[in-house]
């Protein structure tokens, strides 16, 4: 029954004392939060950012409201929960997400990488392990940005919603992550 | 499958999204990351163990008030109860102590008074067996025979003595019965015509006096039928006709000291009865 449910209703059936529901909402995004948080620090780190976040989610199920979707609300909750990381440990991410703003303008510049050719492909399994390390070298606001759109699947608007910041800066993230990962991989092809 | 499409066209759910369908597949393929086991656990033991605090804790969330409620309303009543039975209490002790500390204990006073005059007098005074005359206090010689109004003197009044005054006023009805024994020289018959012959002097007003003796005098009235007709005890010493024939009788016996004695007390007792023509010789000078 819960199956065909929306993550929005298990959420308020888990809010009405469905515990079965909060079962199946995390197993949908279990690994979603925590590959977006495992993409953005260490990997303890990022196993106790995530316990966080459920934890987060399942203290704020009183005052759980339908105002956008779950991923946004989830995702936005996770998002905070890494600034929070960020400042007490990594200041220069920090920093990072104040001068995304001005790397997003330069980005917005520069011409599209080239499509990589399929004759010139590495293995695919290794072109695969190259953009894990590409995403990993992504400044923390577009690294982000990507991770949201493939992990949490949200649209842009969703992104700027989750992250606190405009629909155009969220946009700008999400294109000069894009054309950096594809950059690296023609990178590697050459 | 070929991940060198690299543009950035409306694949996604908006079509003005930048978005990379390579990339994508791509990405998917390399991100297989799963959270440890450990972390399902916890997370789902503290979203069982969250639920089970909410249940405990609704109930605590009842306000104050509500809890109470029933508590209080035990203790409400329970303290109206003790209050009320207190006030309930104090107001019958304070009733019980009114009667003997009013004017009652006047008459009290005064029939223990006349208890001790009684046996004095019950020799020589008849007293009255009618116990519908009796009254708690004695007779104000006003009362009985004011003297624009004097009774006219009763055929079958009883002999009074020379030495019956005010203060031997018949004592009430508990006294009555205390002093029968003392008073046994007297006969029932006597008395009642006594007090059917004073009843026409004394009527009118002392029904106001007695309207504290009423309910005994009314009870007695039954018992006693003779003198049922007589409203008024004899408490006064004697009816003024009555002890002015009797002084008459002295003064033709010859006992003209005894007279003019009596006359003295019957003076003090009517200062303003008018004395018979033949009896004022003996009056003392005024």
């Amino acid at each position: 029954m819960h199956a065909e449910m929306t993550d929005e209703a298990l959420m308020l059936a888990y809010q009405a004392g469905d515990a079965a529901a909060f079962e199946l909402l995390y197993r949908r995004y279990r690994s979603r939060l925590y590959r977006y948080l495992a993409r953005q620090c260490a990997a303890g780190v990022a196993e106790e950012l995530s316990q966080d976040c459920w934890m987060r989610v399942i203290r704020a199920r009183t005052a759980y409201e339908v105002s956008a979707k779950f991923t946004t609300w989830l995702f936005r909750i996770a998002h905070n929960r890494l600034i929070d990381h960020y400042r007490a440990h990594e200041r220069d991410a920090v920093a990072a997400y104040d001068d995304a703003e001005i790397l997003a303008n330069v980005i917005e510049s520069t011409p599209d990488a080239p499509s990589l050719q399929p004759d010139s492909l590495l293995e695919r399994g290794q072109l695969a392990q190259r953009l894990i390390a590409a995403i990993e070298d992504l400044p923390p606001p577009q690294r982000e940005a990507f991770l949201l759109q493939q992990e949490g699947e949200l649209t842009v608007s969703e992104i700027a919603a989750a992250t606190g910041v405009g629909a155009e800066t969220a946009k700008s993230r999400l294109r000069y992550a894009l054309a950096r990962l594809r950059s690296s991989l023609n990178e590697v092809n050459v | 499958m070929s991940p060198g499409k690299g543009s950035e066209g409306p694949v996604g759910r908006d079509s003005a999204d930048p978005h990379d369908d390579d990339l994508t597949a791509l990405y998917r393929q390399a991100a297989q990351d799963e959270p440890p086991v450990r972390q399902d656990a916890a997370v789902l033991a503290a979203a069982a163990r969250e639920l089970a605090s909410d249940a405990t804790a609704r109930a605590p969330h009842i306000p104050l008030w509500k809890r109470l409620r029933v508590p209080l309303a035990f203790a409400a009543t329970a303290l109206f109860a003790t209050t009320l039975s207190v006030l309930v209490e104090r107001e019958q002790s304070r009733s019980v102590e009114r009667p003997a500390s009013a004017p009652a204990p006047k008459p009290d006073a005064a029939l223990e008074q006349k208890a001790e005059t009684a046996p004095k007098a019950a020799t020589s005074a008849a007293p009255p067996a009618d116990s519908s005359k009796m009254t708690a206090k004695p007779r104000q010689p006003s009362a009985f025979a004011p003297p624009s109004a004097p009774a006219p003197a009763p055929a079958t009044a009883p002999a009074v003595p020379p030495g019956a005054t005010m203060s031997e006023a018949p004592p009430a009805q508990s006294e009555l019965r205390r002093e029968r024994p003392i008073a046994e020289g007297v006969s029932r018959p006597e008395a009642a015509d006594s007090a059917t012959a004073e009843a026409p002097a004394s009527s009118p007003a002392r029904s106001d006096q007695n309207s504290a003796g009423a309910l005994g005098r009314m009870r007695s009235a039954k018992q006693a039928a003779p003198a049922t007709a007589a409203p008024e005890p004899p408490l006064s010493p004697q009816p003024p006709q009555a002890w002015l024939d009797e002084i008459a009788r002295l003064a033709d016996a010859g006992k003209m000291d005894e007279a003019r004695a009596a006359l003295r007390d019957f003076r003090r007792a009517y200062p303003e009865y008018p004395l018979p023509e033949r009896l004022a010789p003996l009056a003392p000078a005024p």
